[in-house]
């Protein structure tokens, strides 16, 4: 009997966890689970087959790439199909019985230069933190005041802790890249 | 042209950015620079697609390569230059240090004799 039945998986990773997360997607492939499609709102489709040797690899490019034809065919070009990309994770994914490169990213540089394209793209939520706080001003003591205050802390909160926690990975990578 | 200094800026370049660069004399796409890369190399540095589409993105920006063809999904790029000012100076440096590291190394073999 043919198996080509999809299953959906949820799950969220954080900024900093991109490692385990391509390890994750191994596992699975290793367990007969493909992935063939990402949603938002950390969904998951795979497909059930045959156990497989994969490797997955994620890189991160902010959407709305003017050249991403481009991009994608160098990764095809290279023996890595393109499977999706969600909050501008692009996945990729080869098969790790071939005798060919399993790494997307090669020397230190380009590593770290990934997670500081990162904590660019989360420099967006200062402007929302600085509107929020705008607003506290202006409705000061009211339920919705309120909440704009605790969503304003909230997103301080995170963008201090993703930051922090990609300038530890960078800071890591670097110092690994002394020991080579 | 760029001044001594705005060339400092760039050196020392990483092994990919400085072999992408001598790989980009000729107008070439992605992937055939990344083949290139690893045969005149030696297969001492590979560069992996990510590591690629970054260097050529920065050295874009910096204008140290244009690119002169737009080929369906392929891109051709060529040294600029002032890619090839950066290029002679990171390779001045590279003779000092390989003709310096010789000597060292030959004194180092005459002490172990004496």
């Amino acid at each position: 009997m043919k198996q080509s039945q999809t299953t959906r998986k949820y799950r969220w990773f954080l900024p900093w966890q991109d490692e385990l997360e391509e390890n994750w997607l191994c596992q699975m492939a290793n367990e007969g689970f493909h992935l063939v499609e990402l949603k938002s709102f950390g969904r998951y489709y795979f497909r059930c087959g045959e156990p497989e040797e994969a490797i997955y690899r994620l890189d991160y490019q902010n959407s709305s790439k003017k050249d991403k034809n481009a991009y994608l065919q160098l990764f095809a070009e290279s023996g890595w199909e393109y499977i999706g990309a969600r909050s501008g994770w692009q996945y990729f994914r080869k098969n790790s019985t071939l005798e060919e490169l399993g790494e997307i990213f090669t020397d230190t540089t380009s590593k770290v230069e990934k997670y500081q394209r990162q904590i660019g793209g989360l420099i967006i939520f200062i402007p929302i933190y600085v509107l929020l706080m705008m607003n506290i001003d202006y409705s000061p003591k009211t339920v919705i005041g309120e909440i704009l205050k605790f969503l304003g802390f909230v997103i301080i909160v995170i963008f201090i802790m993703v930051s922090f926690k990609l300038a530890i990975r960078i800071d890591r990578l670097k110092k690994q890249n002394i020991k080579q | 042209m760029l001044t001594p200094k705005e060339i400092k800026k760039y050196i020392p370049l990483t092994e990919a950015t400085f072999y992408i660069m001598a790989a980009l004399v000729k107008p070439m796409h992605g992937y055939a620079v990344m083949q290139w890369v690893e045969d005149t190399s030696e297969n001492t540095v590979k560069v992996g697609p990510g590591t690629l589409y970054g260097v050529f993105s920065n050295l874009e920006k910096e204008k140290l390569i244009e690119k002169v063809k737009d080929e369906e999904r392929r891109k051709y790029y060529l040294l600029t230059a002032q890619g090839r000012n950066v290029l002679t100076e990171q390779m001045h440096r590279l003779e000092i240090m390989v003709s310096r590291g010789r000597k060292a190394l030959r004194e180092f073999t005459k002490d172990e004799q004496e």
